[in-house]
């Protein structure tokens, strides 16, 4: 119990970090926010007006907690592009943005997995080597460029997908799922080359550890031993690995749905930036930094489970 | 035991080498060894010296780059030497089980004790509540408080000693016809080496199984086994029943080795020890005697020709200090 | 003796295969400071999307603009940031990295927890975030990018400060009265190059990867200076017309990143051995 409380106390602190950081990298910007939204040659008054209702005249810890406190109650602020509620902006792109994440870390698991098993199993054959170099190029073709490679052959040239546009779930699932498939593959195709790697290191290192010996001295066949004793085992510093992936998966969906056209908050936050929508910009960070955090926490909690020294050691 | 006469392990002529650099060397060589069905065997020597491949090779867990060239390895009756993972599986953990030098990692940590305990049992078709009914009484006969909290217990969440002890229940489950110990104290506490001595001689007694206890403490061996072997770099210069070679050590080697353990009859004197160390395997001579060049007593000859064991009694000694006539009178 | 280490790093498969990947771009580069085939921004409309042939060996892009000279102008981007990016993070990183594990105690957990934190943040958005407060310039663009890449180096410093920081030769420098910071820099940091190198080339992959994608969302490189990245996203939009114009920009992306972490993949073999 002692460890899951010291957790959401370790999570609470980091989202509260994370929020100060985007705070502050948003105070030190050059000139006057004010001033940007209404113009160079603005009435005075009105400038003073806006920065009254902005808060701007008031200290920056003040500031700081003013902007939580209506962070925490869901209110992120005005978009001045859209001229909307941030929160609403968010919450509408936030299904694609997230289905596209499940479906691309399933795709993930479901490839790198069985890849990183097979791999690690078959190390001295041929097939391996080839399987091992295509990883390779998994991991150094950069999403984007998959994307477009991806789009190339089955949009253009073979026709079987569609290269943009978004069917949203509700109007067509299996519109939906077609949709996804490209974008999600994309991400999956680099993600899941780095998991099999680690996936095929972690085996290769429990295979020479002592208890296997006792396994084998038991008279286990091999494959009871890869399958009781040694997979689980290697799983556990790959979920490390898999947190990691989360946040790179997050932040590779930003640019692939600009390459697939997908409206979700990676569109929104390209098009906050080129625009300058300054409390959309930061409200999408908190936001997304948020996800991140939370899904490290899913990860350290899915740690105590799997490993049963984590809640009694420290 | 009735019959005392049947081996459960026989070594014969058995040679080990290591490919180093393309050239082939002897890690074990012409080692002969065997241990009869309800024995305690010793097999002791200094670390480098071959024992715990010798061991390795008796459970058919030799390290891959290891080649075995010359001799055969009998398990309970049957010809092991050629035999496959496959082969080895049929009677590893039934007949020929082992328990290893390093209880804080011999043991899968993310597995219950118990399980793994009756794991060994499951796996001879052994239903699953008997199994685990099996488990609980040889947690019980290795002397662990509570043996149904201990069987929940994950590896890391239980001592040194009692991890050794869970390596016991695990490897005597079958109740297999030879254990093979592979210095199974060493890294324990010397408080609790003794009780988890006790504790391999009891459970095997019970479950009548013979040990083999790999060694580098003439001490652990003098009151437990009944045979000891004495091995230096991959060979045995000398062996017999346990008492005699603690009371009449005969090679020079053996003879050392007694000189280095602490005694209170020695107190006030500096403790002895044998020069050098055992030499590494690319360095070991093809011909001679191996340990020539630590021996005190070392001959001309002793760096010319190997020599021969030579049988008198219940023991076999390899030196050339000795010939059948000086030994017997 | 020299001879025999350049047989160790050549004989490694993937250190030369990832060699000879990075050194064709990079003579591509270095050959066109002195020739280039045609003025890579000289538009011409009549030209435009002309698959390759022998007067443009890589074809023209939608504003008739010789793709080869762009090539090449363009590497210089990739390479120039990938450079600054491992000079500024791997500084920064191995600094803090280097503090963590020499002091340890409190400056260790403060910073580790700032690096762990970092970690869980993606990294472009965190490189978009910089971008959008400070606006979009080369500068900034190095600026983002040597941020993302100091988490890497400061974790492979702070294990390798921690690893020497009581051995033998720093408690003997120590008694010799040298002071932390010489202790630091010239008996132990000469001991983690080895890692270093293997590091820093993934960064540099990883930069070169970063910036292609910033400046896809036009979000780094500004036209009409070619960059990589922008060349995909024209080329994206010309994928109907000109279906081979992609492949150019998204080969050579991958084989300057899959070269450097061939090339950090061979280092890291050599060096177990």
């Amino acid at each position: 119990m002692k460890y899951y409380l010291k957790k959401i106390l370790g999570f609470i602190f980091t989202i509260l970090l994370v929020s100060i950081i985007t705070f502050v990298v948003f105070q030190i910007l050059p000139g006057d926010p004010a001033q940007i939204i209404l113009g160079v040659d603005a009435d005075p008054a009105q400038i003073e007006n806006l920065r009254a209702t902005m808060n701007l005249d008031k200290g920056y810890v003040e500031r700081y907690l003013i902007w939580l406190t209506n962070a925490l109650k869901g209110d992120l602020g005005v978009s001045y592009r859209y001229s909307r509620a941030v929160s609403e902006l968010i919450s509408e792109s936030f299904f694609v943005t997230s289905s596209l994440a499940v479906y691309s870390i399933a795709l993930t698991i479901l490839i790198g997995l069985p890849l990183g098993i097979f791999i690690a199993k078959n190390s001295k054959k041929k097939i391996t080597t080839g399987i091992s170099m295509l990883s390779q190029l998994g991991i150094s073709v950069p999403s984007f460029c998959m994307g477009i490679v991806l789009i190339s052959i089955f949009s253009v040239n073979l026709g079987w997908f569609d290269s943009i546009g978004y069917i949203p779930a509700s109007e067509s699932l299996t519109g939906w799922f077609k949709t996804m498939f490209l974008p999600s593959l994309s991400i999956a195709f680099g993600s899941s080359a780095v998991l099999a790697r680690y996936i095929r290191v972690s085996i290769a290192n429990q295979q020479k550890q002592d208890y296997v010996r006792t396994a084998k001295s038991k008279g286990l066949s091999e494959k009871i031993i890869m399958n009781q004793h040694i997979l689980r085992n290697s799983l556990i510093p790959v979920i490390t690995i898999l947190g990691m992936l989360v946040a790179d998966i997050l932040g590779g969906s930003i640019i692939i749905e600009n390459v697939f056209s997908l409206p979700g908050i990676g569109k929104l936050i390209s098009t906050s930036i080129t625009t300058r929508d300054l409390p959309l910009i930061q409200g999408l960070t908190v936001y997304l930094a948020g996800i991140v955090v939370i899904c490290n926490f899913g990860v350290d909690i899915l740690y105590s489970i799997i490993d049963p020294r984590i809640k009694t050691k420290r | 035991m009735n019959n005392t006469t049947k081996t459960v392990l026989k070594i014969d002529n058995l040679s080990i080498c290591f490919d180093i650099n393309g050239k082939k060397c002897h890690a074990i060589r012409d080692l002969n060894l065997t241990v009869n069905a309800g024995e305690l065997v010793a097999l002791v020597g200094e670390s480098g010296c071959g024992k715990t491949l010798c061991a390795s090779f008796s459970m058919g867990l030799g390290p891959q780059t290891a080649s075995l060239e010359a001799g055969s390895i009998l398990v309970n009756g049957q010809d092991m030497t050629q035999a496959d993972d496959a082969a080895w599986n049929t009677i590893r953990g039934k007949d020929v089980s082992m328990i290893f030098q390093e209880p804080m990692t011999s043991l899968n940590p993310l597995m219950k004790v118990g399980r793994q305990i009756a794991e060994n049992a499951l796996n001879r078709g052994v239903p699953k509540a008997e199994a685990k009914n099996k488990a609980l009484e040889m947690i019980r006969l290795a002397g662990l408080p509570d043996a149904n909290r201990i069987y929940n217990c994950y590896p890391h969440q239980l001592s040194g000693g009692q991890r050794q002890r869970i390596m016991i229940c695990l490897a005597l489950i079958n109740q297999p016809k030879l254990l093979i110990a592979d210095e199974p104290t060493t890294a324990l506490d010397v408080t609790i080496q003794a009780q988890v001595l006790e504790i391999i001689r009891e459970m095997c007694t019970k479950t009548g199984t013979a040990v083999l206890i790999i060694t580098h403490d003439l001490g652990v061996v003098s009151h437990l086994c009944d045979r000891t072997y004495v091995m230096y770099a991959g060979s045995i210069v000398e062996s017999g029943p346990t008492a005699q070679i603690i009371q009449h050590p005969k090679h020079p080697y053996t003879k050392g080795l007694l000189a280095c353990l602490p005694d209170i009859s020695k107190k006030g004197q500096r403790l002895e020890n044998i020069k050098h160390s055992v030499p590494p395997l690319e360095k070991r001579p093809e011909v001679g005697c191996i340990y020539a060049n630590r021996c005190n007593e070392c001959m001309d000859c002793c760096t010319q020709i190997t020599p021969q064991r030579i049988a008198f009694g219940q023991r076999e000694i390899a030196c050339h200090k000795y010939t059948l006539d000086n030994l017997e009178e | 003796m020299k001879q025999n280490r350049l047989k160790k790093y050549l004989s490694n498969r993937n250190f030369t295969l990832g060699l000879i990947m990075v050194s064709i771009l990079f003579l591509l580069m270095v050959v066109g400071f002195f020739y280039l085939p045609a003025d890579p921004n000289k538009i011409d409309v009549m030209k435009e999307l002309l698959p390759p042939s022998r007067e443009n060996l890589l074809g023209t892009d939608q504003l008739g603009r010789d793709i080869l000279s762009r090539v090449m102008v363009g590497s210089r981007i990739s390479f120039f940031i990938g450079f600054c990016v491992v000079i500024c993070g791997g500084l920064l990183g191995c600094t803090l990295g280097g503090a963590a594990g020499y002091y340890g105690g409190k400056i260790d957990s403060v910073i580790t927890k700032l690096i762990d934190t970092q970690m869980a943040f993606p990294g472009v958005l965190l490189a978009l975030m910089l971008i959008a407060v400070f606006g979009n310039s080369v500068q900034n663009l190095i600026l983002a990018l040597s941020v993302m890449s100091v988490p890497r180096f400061a974790r492979m410093s702070r294990s390798g400060f921690l690893k020497y920081r009581n051995s033998e030769f720093v408690k003997a420098a120590k008694v010799k009265g040298a002071s932390d910071l010489r202790i630091m820099i010239l008996h132990i940091f000469p001991n983690l190059l080895q890692e270093l190198s293997v590091t820093a080339t993934l960064s540099f992959s990883g930069a070169i990867m970063s910036e292609a994608g910033l400046s896809y969302l036009s979000l780094g490189i500004q036209p009409p200076t070619p960059s990589f990245g922008k060349m995909l996203s024209e080329a994206q939009n010309t994928i109907l017309t000109a279906g081979w114009y992609v492949v150019i920009p998204a080969a050579l992306i991958t084989m300057l990143v899959l070269g450097f972490n061939l090339i950090s993949d061979g280092l890291n073999e050599i060096y177990r051995h």
